[in-house]
């Protein structure tokens, strides 16, 4: 396992009009790691991801992809290097079926005369493996996506990532709306995508969901990174803390200091 | 020498004067329900304009005439169309009286501030007390019109079956003719039916083939106007029945024209409508100038157009004055 | 990695004949609705009409479920996609118009007919350039538009009609609309031909899928990388161009067209894709259900008047049909979802 993080961002910086959203803001993540980015609202976390997915450029500011210098002007770039993000609401169409929506945008085709067909049978097989991966039973691959639970969607969601080959995906508030059952799921679902060879950064507000499958915490404030630990040095109570009574918190967890 | 040269001056300011005093220039807008769309009312507009320039031209005195009909056939849009008329305080007023109801306050606030009216195309139908007080009315009649189709269908011989295609239910107008041609068949034992079949000519075929697949010893059919004649011509063509089934029609156009001429149709009723926009013009010139009136309604229909007059009518057709 | 099993608790079984199998299949073809209420319909006039259930019948019922179901077709595609279309009646008029002028003008039949369909098209066009570009609504906008076009319409005939007396009929008129088979017309070919070509590409290519996430989630498609205002763009001329195809059929039929032609159709059209199970809020619904739908009301219309019903109820019957449609679809819908 090389030391060299999977993304490295180097401070980033970005305003909208007066508002500062980051200033010089450094992020990475490791191979192999799932990084619990966290903060209260109006941090800023929201804005990074949206930069290391190319939804708009930073003001300034550097971004590395496996060792390499490289910039994202635009989703499709972001995908094309492997970052797929999971957003809570956008992730899965409900009316569609769980296949259509699983390979939306890169269905497999076969040639039939002049025109390309959808190659179904090759969707529903592959989808129907992967939904037996995940654990979730149904009737048909063809089922709409309606009849899935909340859990069940975002593990779709993370499984047509996993399969696609990202390398790094971006989970945006993935255990917000599920209940306690759910939950679980959806965390060890994480665990395995990890052990698959994909990094994940957790971006929530529920400290004690992602405390529980996290290797790392960075904690933005009103733009700026205020903390970054490992897991083996902070509590979940100590994150909450310094979400909660903001920098001085964290300048006093400093003094503790990473241990090794 | 002198007096008799002032004389002379003096004469001819007065003649000069009263020219100039004597020329006049009146305005008068006809209001209708019928406009763009329609071209049996591009006729109506012809006579207006025809007339208005025949005084125009003819005389020391200027009339206007504006014609002002909405583009879908809409009551409120007539309404207002009529009270904006009303607000140009013109020197009169010649309206359709689609719908007495709608238009009584209008037409009696008008005729209260002096403005004359007369009445077009469709009259007034309750009695002389209670009717809309306009001067008089120019048009056909409607129900008239129904029972001498029907009479002259009868003339040629008794049919076993009749109906009439109504293309828009509700409409006054049309409602009175097919129930004039239905009263009359009626009285001669026919059995007469009225079917509604629409405005699309596709749907109104197949309404038509549903008609005689169910009543197939129909054999005299009636047409309310040229919407109804086209899908009725089309289909008995196609479906052979020419000459099987005695067909009237109501109003002119290029489809009932050739229905005609080719022995489609026997004939089609017309209400010269051509003198609806003429006559209202001239009357109301010559009743605020010299404060003339008919004694009665002017009935412009039923007029028939059948193979014996066709040639003519054709065209005049093409001239727009049929 | 725990245990999970699906709502009814049962593991994934071979399939076999059940409620559940019902279920699954009901809730993957929303056209059943429309199906059930055509086979009702028809068995119903069955009884009451003796000469329904004859070749000439079902010709004239095909003929006029043609003329709506081509544009039906057009406006259902749209609508899955999530936009709405209120200005074919008036495309429908104003490529009917062309097409007649220009036949009248001496051109040949193939390229008059070929001006009328881009014309039709390039209405579509500017639609949708409006709608993704400026975010009005399609419904404002082709609202609109409808209005537009119908007073060009107006404006350039001065509301005169247009009549077309051939020598002889031109071959490209009987292609489009001729009699070929007792009173079967070719029109019911286009109308086929059409729905099974647009549900193709629904639903088993590429652009399809992407039709269907535009209309089902716009912003989450997009999220997925689907290029959401090409498709309804797309769709726009899609459904402009087949309006016009309309219009041009029905001329070759009556050779005449007058300015008033069309109005009311975008209507019928939306009815009837509606009645066919597609959602008025997009992302579901396909063109077999659509084909029922018009189906459906022209068997009503045709069916009352040879039962002897007045024709006067034609119109109360249809709008009836649409809500207890809607309401019947949606209910399978849930019953089907569980």
């Amino acid at each position: 396992m090389s030391d060299q993080p999977l993304v490295q961002m180097v401070k980033i910086s970005k305003s909208f009009g007066t508002v500062q959203a980051l200033k010089d803001v450094d992020f990475d993540v490791r191979h192999q790691e799932v990084m619990g980015l966290v903060g209260d609202n109006g941090a800023g976390k929201s804005t990074l991801i949206k930069i290391l997915t190319g939804v708009y450029p930073p003001d300034s500011g550097e971004i590395y992809f496996e060792g390499k210098k490289v910039k994202i002007s635009s989703p499709k770039d972001a995908r094309d290097l492997g970052i797929e993000t999971v957003y809570q609401d956008l992730a899965l169409i409900p009316l569609m079926s769980i296949s259509r929506n699983f390979f939306l945008g890169r269905e497999p085709v076969k040639q039939v005369g002049p025109i390309r067909l959808l190659d179904k049978r090759k969707m529903d097989e592959t989808v129907q493996e992967v939904l037996a991966e995940i654990g979730i039973r149904v009737r048909s691959p063809d089922e709409e996506v309606a009849i899935l639970s909340g859990g069940e969607r975002q593990s779709v969601a993370i499984g047509r990532a996993v399969y696609f080959g990202a390398k790094l995906l971006i989970l945006d508030e993935p255990t917000s709306a599920l209940s306690i059952r759910e939950t679980h799921k959806v965390l060890d679902y994480i665990l395995e995508a990890k052990e698959r060879g994909l990094s994940i950064v957790f971006i929530t507000h529920n400290i004690y969901h992602v405390y529980s499958v996290a290797d790392r915490f960075t904690i933005l404030e009103h733009g700026r990174k205020v903390a970054e630990f490992a897991k083996a040095d902070v509590s979940a109570e100590e994150i909450i803390e310094i979400i909660r009574s903001g920098h001085k918190a964290a300048t006093e967890g400093e003094e503790r200091g990473p241990s090794g | 020498m002198r007096s008799l040269r002032n004389l002379l001056l003096a004469a001819l300011v007065v003649l000069g004067l009263s020219t100039v005093i004597l020329a006049e220039e009146y305005t008068f807008y006809v209001v209708s329900h019928g406009g763009p769309g329609d071209p049996f009312w591009g006729v109506v507009m012809k006579g207006m304009q025809d007339a208005a320039a025949m005084i125009t031209n003819g005389t020391e005195d200027t009339v206007n005439a504006i014609y002002l009909g909405p583009a879908v056939y809409s009551l409120t849009e007539l309404v207002n169309m009529l009270n904006s008329a009303i607000a140009a305080r013109p020197d009169g007023i010649v309206a359709t009286i689609t719908d007495p109801a709608a238009l009584d306050e209008p037409l009696r606030r008008a005729i209260d501030l002096g403005i004359p009216v007369i009445a077009i195309n469709v009259p007034d139908p309750r009695p002389a007390g209670e009717r809309i007080p306009y001067l008089f009315y120019v048009g056909g009649d409607e129900y008239l019109s129904g029972r001498k189709a029907a009479e002259r269908m009868l003339a040629v011989r008794t049919p076993t079956r009749a109906v009439v295609f109504i293309h828009e239910v509700g409409h006054h107008g049309l409602e009175l003719r097919a129930q004039g041609f239905m009263e009359v068949m009626a009285d001669a034992g026919v059995p007469a039916d009225k079917l509604a079949i629409g405005t699309d000519p596709t749907q109104a075929v197949e309404i038509i083939r549903g008609y005689f697949s169910a009543n197939p010893d129909t054999d005299a059919v009636f047409t309310l106007g040229p919407i109804g004649t086209l899908p009725t011509v089309t289909f008995l063509r196609e479906q052979g029945l020419v000459g099987k089934v005695m067909l009237g029609c109501f109003d002119l156009d290029e489809v009932t024209l050739n229905a005609i001429k080719e022995g489609i149709a026997m004939f089609t009723v017309t209400q010269q409508q051509y003198l609806q926009g003429y006559l209202p013009i001239q009357w109301l010139y010559l009743y605020n100038k010299y404060g003339f009136l008919p004694a009665n309604d002017i009935l412009t229909g039923p007029g028939f157009v059948d193979a014996s007059n066709i040639g003519l009518v054709e065209q005049l057709i093409i001239q727009g004055y049929w | 990695m725990g245990q999970v099993t699906n709502r009814t608790g049962r593991g994934t079984a071979p399939p076999r004949f059940s409620l559940e199998a019902f279920l699954t299949w009901l809730r993957r073809h929303p056209e059943f609705g429309a199906f059930a209420g055509t086979v009702v319909v028809f068995i119903g006039f069955s009884i009451t009409a003796t000469r329904f259930l004859t070749p000439d019948s079902f010709a004239g019922i095909l003929t006029v479920a043609a003329e709506l179901g081509i544009v039906a077709a057009g406006i259902t595609f749209l609508m899955i996609s999530g936009e709405f279309d209120l200005s074919v009646g008036s495309v429908l008029g104003v490529a009917a118009m062309i097409f007649a002028l220009t036949v009248k003008a001496g051109w040949p039949v193939l390229g008059s007919w070929a001006v009328a369909l881009l014309a039709s098209a390039g209405i579509g066009l500017i639609n949708g350039l409006i709608v993704t570009k400026t975010g009005i609504p399609s419904f404002i906008t082709t609202l609109g538009a409808m209005m537009f076009w119908r007073g060009i319409l107006l404006a350039v005939t001065k509301g005169f009609p247009i009549q077309f007396f051939p020598r002889t009929l031109p071959p490209m008129f009987f292609a489009l609309n001729g009699r070929f088979v007792g009173q079967f017309r070719t029109s019911a070919l286009w109308f086929l031909g059409i729905i099974l070509l647009i549900n193709l590409i629904l639903v088993r290519t590429r652009y399809g899928n992407a039709v269907y996430a535009t209309g089902g989630n716009r912003d989450a498609a997009r999220v997925l990388g689907v290029a959401t205002n090409k498709v309804k763009l797309i769709n726009f001329v899609i459904s402009a161009t087949l309006a016009g195809l309309a219009g041009c059929i029905q001329f070759a039929r009556f050779l005449s067209i007058d300015p008033t032609r069309g109005v009311g159709l975008e209507l019928e059209a939306i009815a009837a894709a509606v009645i066919g199970g597609t959602l008025l809020t997009g992302g579901a619904g396909n063109l077999v259900g659509t084909l029922f739908g018009v189906l459906l009301v022209g068997m009503v219309r045709s069916g009352l008047v040879q039962s002897g019903a007045p024709a006067y109820w034609y119109q109360a019957f249809v709008g009836l049909i649409v809500v207890v449609a809607v309401i019947v679809n949606t209910r399978l819908r849930r019953w089907a979802l569980g």
